[in-house]
């Protein structure tokens, strides 16, 4: 036989094999390795403890009991979180500004340093600087732990399970409530969180819409706005859990948009396929409390933290000269409050609102400090922050925050406006600049910054349109 | 492996004459005669005049016994077109897990780039691959086309048993539609009624309704003599919660990571799945496999095969 005949025989006999010869083959390697596995292991025959796994998972994805413990759960993480994290932080803000700024002061005198560069460093950089680690750091000490310890419990799989269908209605993933629950710690890490979906397509769905779950540096905006505004509306002994649930709301609010904002660019921009959905529903466990403590704050809490005081620094220092610099009698930070103001009023915001959220794009966290100092330099209000203009200053008396809000002419359509401004509108720096690095794409990140503001700017003003009308 | 590509109306003409070679060795008959017109729906005579123009001065068609025939390099360039169609559609769906809607496209426009070596080189990536995720066979290197005996599903006699062996993937939208009704090439079918205007199969234990438009894109090859007919066969989909079946296996339409994933898990030959328990929205539902639990969605679930223990 020479070698072209037995290379035709060769051929033609590869063509008699079955199709699908080689998926069988792979397979049956895959399955007589798992019946020689099977033969030698011997499982722990646990049965009350799959059993009560079982009754969990009945309980947790049930259509009758699925959703409603989800929102309760959910609902009690806030409200400890609202409602543990003021002492901690008037303990912080007493010691990092009632004794901290006087100690600081003391020692710039001692060696006489020029006034402005004093209040430059003081005023502006250090005051920015502890606020930030004073509002953020509880909150975020008891969310992220809390948070880490239901993932660790194995409940997180099942949040995905039960969204799954109402992703896939929106053509997208049911793991993208995972990357979005992600997002409500820090966007930043929400976006690379979408890693986890392997569809090109739904993982850019992912990243676009991860701006709509209330990130960290929101939440201490939407908790005091919250408690300050609207808990002040019911009656005491329910106002936390007014002020609870109305950021539950809020959240709830960009759940809806997240989901809307999927379905529009899966029928338009990102049409496709819907791909498929394999997660593995681990075993409740009980959580390992130390270990998520330690690891929760040490990895997210005080990443994030640092990240945040990363950017306060310029911020801090930009917020202090608009305020200290200025043009025609009147500092730079008027003139934009100033400018600003008819838009502010057609949003249902204010002037001072908005160039908060142009000063603050580094960071969601110094936008209540700078409202504050803004309003102060605008109002000249006496009394409070007698420390000057462009200082920063947090009270922890809410009725003087109160007070200080309501003089720069803020009412209860303000606080709702600032409330769902604050969680449609442009992502922080670190997140856009994350997801130009995970899209690698100018135009996905110009639709992921610019979308979301856009959809802000029409939501207030349509609310603060129907607002007026009645 | 590509090479380079000019967006010149020169470049236009040429990738439409390779389109016009690869729809005549789609039509299996490389020898007979055809008409342009016929093999490219949709271009203008002045646009057809100058293809077949271009194809005749490279010696790949000529007028021959009153029509249009290849020339024997044009037969070899045809099936060569095709490989590459061919080859780009597995790479595409095998590799790149893309879906089966959007490899078709996506091959039109990658064919013209394939150099041979090109070509080889994908095959050998992937193991020579013999058939398309379409059930179609690939032609060899050496350009030999394989023709498998296949018949029309509604040529096959009321009662016997096949295995699908190719769905035409055009139009797209009756592709889409088998696609969706779960039809998959390899798959046992058993015919149990043909009548005017419809086919009754039996598949994985359920009936299915073909409407003749739809039954005239599959090719079935009968049922292997040495084997027995799977009559035991269902889909895992096919579950009600508590009840448990062995996997036989996952469908060929799963294809790459989907597929590797699915294997992770445990979704092999011999194991025991047993349906647990279903989210709110009853899509996806939670399989027990090898001690871990998953969510699979529905469409997941219509995609391996088990048999209920008896």
């Amino acid at each position: 036989m020479t070698s072209g005949e037995l290379l035709k025989q060769v051929e033609s006999l590869r063509w008699q094999l079955p199709r699908n010869f080689h998926d069988r083959l792979t397979e049956s390697l895959y399955g007589e390795a798992n019946r020689i596995a099977s033969r030698r292991t011997f499982r722990a025959g646990d049965s009350r403890r799959l059993a009560l796994q079982r009754t969990m998972d009945r309980v947790l994805t049930s259509p009758w009991t699925g959703f409603p413990v989800m929102a309760v759960i959910f609902t009690i993480v806030l409200w400890v979180t609202i409602a543990g994290a003021n002492v901690p932080s008037g303990m912080l803000y007493t010691l990092l500004i009632d004794n901290g700024v006087p100690f600081l002061k003391g020692l710039t005198g001692a060696i006489h340093m020029w006034g402005p560069l004093e209040g430059f460093l003081v005023d502006g950089i250090y005051l920015t600087c502890a606020w930030v680690v004073s509002v953020m750091l509880p909150p975020m000490a008891i969310f992220f732990p809390m948070f880490t310890l239901l993932e660790d419990f194995g409940y997180l799989p099942r949040v995905a399970f039960n969204m799954d269908r109402l992703f896939q209605s929106a053509g997208a993933h049911g793991k993208q409530s995972l990357t979005m629950t992600m997002g409500l710690g820090c966007n930043a890490a929400g976006v690379i969180a979408a890693r986890v979906i392997d569809s090109p397509r739904e993982r850019l769905i992912a990243i676009v819409t991860n701006n709509f779950s209330l990130c960290n540096g929101r939440w201490p905006t939407q908790i005091m706005i919250a408690t300050i505004f609207l808990g002040a509306l019911a009656p005491a002994p329910v106002a936390s859990l007014t002020a609870a649930f109305s950021v539950f709301a809020i959240a709830a609010i960009g759940f809806l948009m997240a989901l809307l904002t999927s379905w529009m660019l899966s029928r338009s921009f990102l049409r496709g396929e819907v791909s498929a959905f394999s997660l593995e529903l681990p075993p409740y466990r009980p959580p390992r409390i130390w270990r998520t403590l330690y690891t929760s704050i040490i990895d997210r809490t005080l990443f994030v933290l640092w990240r945040a005081v990363v950017f306060a620094v310029p911020a801090g220092a930009v917020i202090w000269l608009i305020a200290n610099i200025s043009f025609s009698g009147h500092s730079v930070a008027w003139w934009m409050v100033t400018t600003l103001d008819p838009v502010g009023w057609f949003l249902g915001l204010t002037g001072v609102i908005l160039v908060a959220y142009i000063v603050a794009i580094p960071a969601n966290e110094i936008v209540i400090p700078t409202v504050l100092m803004l309003t102060v330099h605008m109002t000249g209000l006496s009394g409070v922050g007698e420390q000057g203009a462009g200082v920063m200053f947090e009270t922890g008396d809410n009725a003087i925050l109160h007070q200080i809000l309501t003089a720069g002419g803020w009412t209860t359509l303000t606080a709702v406006c600032l409330m769902l401004f604050s969680l449609c509108h442009n992502p922080c720096s670190t997140t856009i600049y994350t997801i130009y690095k995970e899209t690698k794409s100018a135009k996905w990140t110009a639709v992921a910054t610019f979308m979301p503001l856009l959809i802000g700017v029409v939501l207030c003003a349509l609310v603060a349109f129907v607002w007026r009308s009645f | 492996m590509f090479g380079k590509r000019k967006g010149t109306d020169r470049e236009r003409i040429r990738e439409r004459s390779e389109d016009l070679l690869k729809a005549v060795a789609h039509g299996r008959d490389l020898e007979g005669s055809w008409d342009p017109a016929g093999m490219l729906p949709g271009v203008s005579g002045a646009q057809l005049d100058r293809i077949m123009e271009r194809l005749e001065q490279e010696e790949l068609a000529e007028w021959r016994d009153g029509g249009w025939r290849l020339t024997a390099a044009g037969r070899r360039r045809a099936l060569e077109l095709l490989r590459a169609h061919r080859l780009m559609e597995t790479w595409l769906s095998r590799q790149r897990g893309r879906p089966a809607k959007e490899v078709h496209a996506e091959a039109d426009k990658a064919e013209h780039l394939l150099t041979p070596a090109g070509m080889d080189e994908l095959a050998d990536l992937m193991k020579r691959p013999r058939f398309d995720p379409h059930g179609d066979p690939i032609p060899e290197r050496r350009h030999d086309l394989h023709h498998p005996q296949q018949k029309h599903l509604k040529d096959m006699a009321e009662g016997s048993a096949a295995l699908v062996a190719h769905i035409e993937d055009e139009p797209e939208s009756d592709y889409l539609e088998l696609q969706h009704m779960g039809l998959a090439v390899e798959l046992p079918v058993r015919i149990l009624k043909q009548e005017h205007g419809s086919t009754r199969i039996e598949l994985a234990g359920e009936q299915l309704e073909l409407p003749t438009r739809l039954a005239a894109h599959i090719e079935v090859v009968p049922f292997p003599e040495d084997r027995p007919f799977p009559d035991h066969l269902r889909r895992l989909s096919s579950l009600k919660q508590g009840e448990s079946g062995l996997v036989e296996f996952i469908s060929p339409a799963c294809m790459g990571p989907e597929r590797r994933r699915l294997l992770d898990f445990g979704m092999v030959p011999g194991s025991e799945v047993t349906c647990e328990f279903a989210s709110p929205f009853q899509s996806p539902i939670a399989y027990r496999v090898r001690g871990t639990t998953i969510g699979l969605r529905n469409s997941q679930a219509m995609e391996i095969f088990i048999r209920k223990p008896s």
